[in-house]
């Protein structure tokens, strides 16, 4: 499958020389199989497990395998794993549990029924309860809802303080960091500097930079519940099980 | 030799002429040491010892089927003993062990009450049922029902790192490699569509009945090659041998049917607790006269 840089959340805005596209195949058994066998504890590792499949995956005829593994951001290389799984046709079951209220009352003519708006109450009745509605709502989650959130394009020009770099996937390997970790992002961000020598106000600014080109992947989904027909929100993760399900 | 094949309805491919000798009680070593070990290689050659076709051409589910059969052959008709937990919801109103404790198993629409699960632990004896469910199904072209003889193959890779899954989908490929080589090459499409056509038809059925709370759950299940059969370690056989011997001046043959001396046992143990009930109520009526 062809991917170009415009489609993956950094737009590989890191990487020097700039990478157009590149050329990837699809994932074998045998790159689930190097992925299930490195027994990922958590996230990160597995993400590094992913990261040696998809290194594998991509055709060095196409482009600089090197320069561009050091280019993926830690987002982008799940966003090439979903999109390893948007091509697949393995379905992903979502499920949820509906929390929105349910007013059971009771009426002037005495009759027990549930409604499920405070508005929708009458004023004649009485409310005898306020309970969740409690329905379990599931849903396959379909390859073309998956959406995508890109950095800014002038990203890398207005850095709060110099030679920044976005959260790479290549850092991880090289040092012992926790991708969930808020304060481990920004340390990979700031690998180039001695944080011990920036003031307090820089390191805000560079946690703000950060957050305001949050890119990647948005694992949020919504559900329907089957019992009073409200929607739901939940989110899911992506994991070697997916593959398997 | 007992013909009896058509017990559950007959084998899922329909095969036909398969005769079963009831399982002796030498039979239970090295059975008790597949399953516990999990290990095919074994089973496959108990069950073979006691069955006149060839084991290793039939497919899965005629396996399974098999178990079944000599479960019936080769055993008592015993319920079992499980442990499970129920998860059905209740209403629980205050602080258990406090006055005004109270719970319900429907919504009483009362605030004071507070929504939990059961959580109870049950301890119960159960009937396994065993059925055949549906009809045989048509592969797609690159598919085939999987043959016992690839079980070993796929258990000494799984020992090795590959996933279950993965090698559990590569059974059901119509191909002559060597499973891991299929597992290896599978693409992710291929692996889905599988996983679509992959089923069993032979489950086990078993009711429970909550104790504690109004709840019934029906748990089916597909039959578990390595979990069906009831199996007795040495010291449990010899203790069964030990208690009849001494307690009848009985010699047991070593070669004795499993499903002789399992009923025996049963009958022992029945009377021993006959006799003590017997004898406990003979020293209360004592005491009190």
């Amino acid at each position: 499958m062809l991917v170009t840089a415009n489609e993956l959340g950094s737009k590989l805005v890191v990487a020097d020389p700039p990478i157009e596209s590149f050329e990837m195949r699809k994932f074998r058994g045998a790159d689930l199989r190097r992925v299930w066998e490195a027994k990922p504890k958590n996230s990160t590792e597995e993400l590094m497990a992913f990261g040696h499949a998809i290194r594998d995956c991509i055709d060095p005829e196409s482009c600089d395998v090197d320069n561009l593994m050091n280019s993926l951001t830690i987002y982008d290389a799940w966003q090439l794993v979903v999109r390893q799984w948007q091509e697949s046709g393995v379905p992903m079951l979502l499920k949820g549990v509906c929390n929105h209220p349910v007013y059971h009352i009771v009426d002037a003519d005495g009759m027990q029924t549930s409604v499920y708006s405070a508005s929708n109450v009458p004023e004649t009745a009485t409310v005898l309860s306020v309970d969740a509605c409690g329905g379990t709502a599931s849903a396959y989650l379909k390859a073309e809802d998956v959406q995508v959130v890109q950095v800014h394009s002038d990203c890398m020009q207005q850095t709060p303080l110099p030679d920044l770099t976005l959260p790479l996937l290549r850092q991880l390997y090289e040092d012992d960091y926790d991708s969930t970790d808020r304060v481990h992002l920004l340390r990979m961000v700031l690998a180039a500097h001695d944080i011990d020598e920036l003031e307090a106000a820089d390191i805000m600014s560079v946690g703000k930079w950060l957050s305001h080109n949050k890119h990647g992947v948005r694992n949020g989904a919504f559900l329907l519940c089957p019992q009073c027909g409200r929607q739901s929100t939940t989110t899911w993760q992506m994991n070697i099980g997916v593959f398997f399900e | 030799m007992s013909n009896i094949a058509a017990r559950f309805g007959g084998f899922p491919s329909g095969l036909d002429d398969v005769g079963l000798y009831p399982m002796l009680s030498h039979h239970m070593g090295p059975l008790f040491t597949a399953i516990h070990y999990r290990s095919p290689e074994l089973l496959v050659d108990v069950i073979q010892s006691l069955c006149t076709y060839d084991v290793l051409t039939m497919e899965d589910d005629d396996f399974r089927y098999l178990l079944a059969l000599v479960d019936r052959v080769s055993y008592t008709e015993d319920s079992r003993v499980i442990n499970w937990r129920c998860l059905a919801p209740r209403w629980v109103k205050g602080v258990e062990g406090t006055a005004g404790f109270d719970y319900t198993p429907v919504n009483p629409h009362n605030p004071k009450y507070r929504k939990t699960v059961c959580d109870s632990l049950n301890t119960q004896d159960v009937r396994f049922t065993v059925k055949v469910v549906g009809e045989r199904r048509k592969l797609p072209a690159n598919m085939k029902h999987p043959l016992i003889s690839s079980l070993e193959p796929a258990y000494s890779a799984i020992k090795n790192g590959y996933p279950e899954d993965l090698i559990m989908a590569a059974r059901w490929v119509d191909c002559d490699w060597p499973l891991e080589a299929i597992a290896d090459s599978l693409t992710c499409e291929e692996l889905a569509t599988i996983k679509r056509h992959m089923y069993s038809r032979i489950v086990v059925q078993q009711k429970l009945r909550c104790a504690f709370c109004p709840n019934e759950v029906l748990n089916v299940d597909p039959l578990d090659m390595f979990g069906f059969l009831r199996v007795f370690s040495d010291v449990s056989m010899m203790n069964m041998q030990f208690n009849l011997s001494m307690h009848f001046n009985a010699c047991i043959p070593e070669d004795i049917p499993l499903k002789r001396l399992l009923y025996h046992h049963g009958c022992y143990v029945q009377d021993r607790r006959e006799a003590e009930r017997k004898k406990r109520e003979a020293a209360a009526a004592a005491h009190r006269s």
